[in-house]
């Protein structure tokens, strides 16, 4: 089973390789990140974790384009190579289909978005996405059980009414009614952004979850923008969740952030500061420091050390 | 010289100087946006970024259709496949890492492009000045050589992101020599200056421009048009959420 998969893979990727003209674009990125890790149980650790991602797009044509990003990434003692997306998208007379491992990015939200029924990592698909007007689409999605332990399908519906924007989205587990859920996600602008999510399993109404946020950007008059992004997520049975991000970026390179979340399941309140510098030469180093609490009592203490370059 | 010869002379230098009022400011500046916006184009361009750690140049290809839809896509390595689509009042980002669109709105429109001296608002702003801002001609000024016309924009509305440009507008091309952009209290923001000139047509256009940013030290931007066409088919598909995610 797992070699029919690996041939599959091995022959998609072959496919969207070919698609690829001789124009394709190349671009690599090289990332080193160092951590290490206190804990008040006095274990210490350090984990040194480098990346390099290889990734070739073609050129935007009018019907077709194709894109692979393979990683290999050094953890658990190993080297593994991951197919970070590998999908080919086609131009229909109405509409376009991508097939393939591509993101599925649904709702609002940074830190919470229960409107994004389908995950943030990409995802093996076979989409069609039709255009109405301008600024509104709906798309239909299959999710194979390639990856995963069940085939899904779904839908979305994004619109553009005026200075609001109204996303509703269905995803269905394929072999079981209980694995159904909607969601209705909409954004719009009063004096900060605001956004807003609902989503409800069809089956258990009472493990329906919400999740919300702001954005607010300030610009000094002396330069520098400072960025504020509070979010929450709640459900019916009164868990919740808080996170407050900060963002500030003094000049064009420098950047300083903190974010700060709580978790009330578990009581555990994170807290993370840190600051990057960009170089010339599309060159990166952040420090990051991370401090864990539960219940109120400080548990790990975590520096991270990163630098990154784009080629 | 007979009387009515001296009449003739005085009426003359009298009226010399009139040509140059000849127009109001709001014609100055409907003859600079006419001449600034196309039917359709198409341009490639380079932003450069200096400031204390040198120089980070970035390359863009853009597309524009009448004065109110654009899109930008940037080629250059560290941003390449960003875009920027403007319909109408309507703004949207895409990161093709994340597959994401992100409408902006409010004060994010004036949120730095690629930590340039240029905003969200600055690359995509429509071109119809006088929907959005009072002009009055305020004289006629040299700069760089040139005769302009001073002319001063105030905003119609709380929501522009300059409530006041001071504008240094060529009488002969009708091309923006300089600006000052600044807040309602006169307070100076940002300072554009044109650096240099190039013919499409019979139309002079600007072909480089160097923005600073007043309360920002040590930092400029310099923003190029390396080839522009005009004038050509363009579908409207092109200026869609579909093409942007392409």
């Amino acid at each position: 089973m797992v070699r029919r998969r690996t041939l599959l893979l091995g022959i998609f990727i072959l496919l969207v390789a070919s698609a690829l003209n001789a124009s394709a674009a190349v671009t690599g990125e090289l990332t080193f990140d160092q951590r290490f890790e206190f804990k008040t149980d006095g274990h210490a650790s350090t984990t040194f974790v480098p990346d390099i991602g290889l990734t070739a797009s073609s050129s935007s044509t009018k019907t077709i384009r194709g894109e692979i990003s393979l990683g290999v990434g050094y953890a658990e003692s190993a080297w593994n190579l991951k197919v970070r997306r590998a999908y080919l998208r086609a131009r229909l007379p109405y509409g376009r289909m991508t097939v393939g491992k591509a993101p599925l990015p649904w709702g609002n939200g940074l830190i919470f978005n229960v409107a994004n029924l389908t995950g943030r990592d990409p995802l093996w698909l076979t989409s069609y996405y039709l255009p109405f007007g301008a600024l509104s689409f709906g798309e239909i999605v299959y999710l194979p059980a390639f990856e995963t332990a069940t085939a899904k399908a779904g839908a979305r519906l994004y619109l553009s009414l005026g200075p609001f924007t109204v996303e509703g989205g269905y995803l269905a587990l394929l072999d079981r009614w209980d694995g159904h859920r909607a969601a209705l996600s909409v954004q719009g602008h009063m004096g900060v952004d605001w956004w807003a999510a609902a989503a409800v399993p069809i089956s258990a109404w009472d493990e329906t979850a919400f999740s919300g946020g702001l954005f607010y950007s300030h610009a000094f008059l002396r330069g520098g923008t400072l960025s504020l992004r509070p979010e929450a997520q709640a459900d019916l049975k009164g868990a919740y969740n808080l996170a407050l991000q900060a963002l500030y970026t003094p000049d064009l390179n420098t950047s300083f952030s903190f974010l700060t979340t709580y978790i009330s399941e578990t009581e555990t309140l994170l807290i993370q500061g840190g600051g990057s510098l960009s170089l010339p030469e599309a060159l990166v180093l952040t420090a990051d420091i991370k401090l864990s609490f539960t219940q109120w009592a400080y548990t790990a203490l975590a520096l991270e050390l990163g630098c990154s370059w784009r080629f | 010289m007979s009387r009515l010869t001296k009449f003739v002379i005085i009426i003359l230098l009298i009226c010399a100087p009139l040509p140059l009022f000849a127009l109001s400011a709001d014609e100055i500046i409907r003859e600079v946006d006419k001449r600034s916006t196309f039917v359709t184009s198409h341009a490639t361009g380079t932003i450069i970024v200096t400031d204390r750690f040198g120089k980070r140049v970035s390359t863009f290809e853009t597309w524009a259709k009448g004065s109110d839809k654009s899109l930008i896509e940037f080629t250059s390595l560290a941003e390449r496949g960003q875009k920027i689509l403007r319909v109408s009042q309507n703004l949207y980002l895409y990161y093709p890492e994340a597959d994401q669109l992100i409408r902006l709105q409010g004060a994010a429109l004036r949120q730095s492009v690629l930590g340039s001296d240029l905003s969200y608002e600055d690359m995509t702003r429509e071109k119809s000045t006088l929907d959005a801002y009072r002009a009055a001609l305020e004289g006629t000024e040299a700069i760089d050589g040139f005769d302009c016309y001073r002319i001063t924009l105030t905003a119609k509305s709380r929501k522009e992101a300059y409530p006041i440009q001071h504008l240094w507008v060529d009488t002969q091309d009708f091309v923006v020599r300089k600006a000052v952009y600044a807040t309602e209290t006169g307070r100076e923001l940002k300072e554009m200056k044109l650096l240099s000139t190039m013919k499409v047509g019979e139309l002079l256009i600007a072909q480089e421009s160097k923005v600073t940013d007043l309360l920002k030290r040590n930092s400029h931007t310099t923003m190029r048009i390396e080839e522009i066409d005009i004038n050509m088919n363009l579908a409207d598909s092109l200026f869609s959420l579909e093409n942007l995610s392409w």
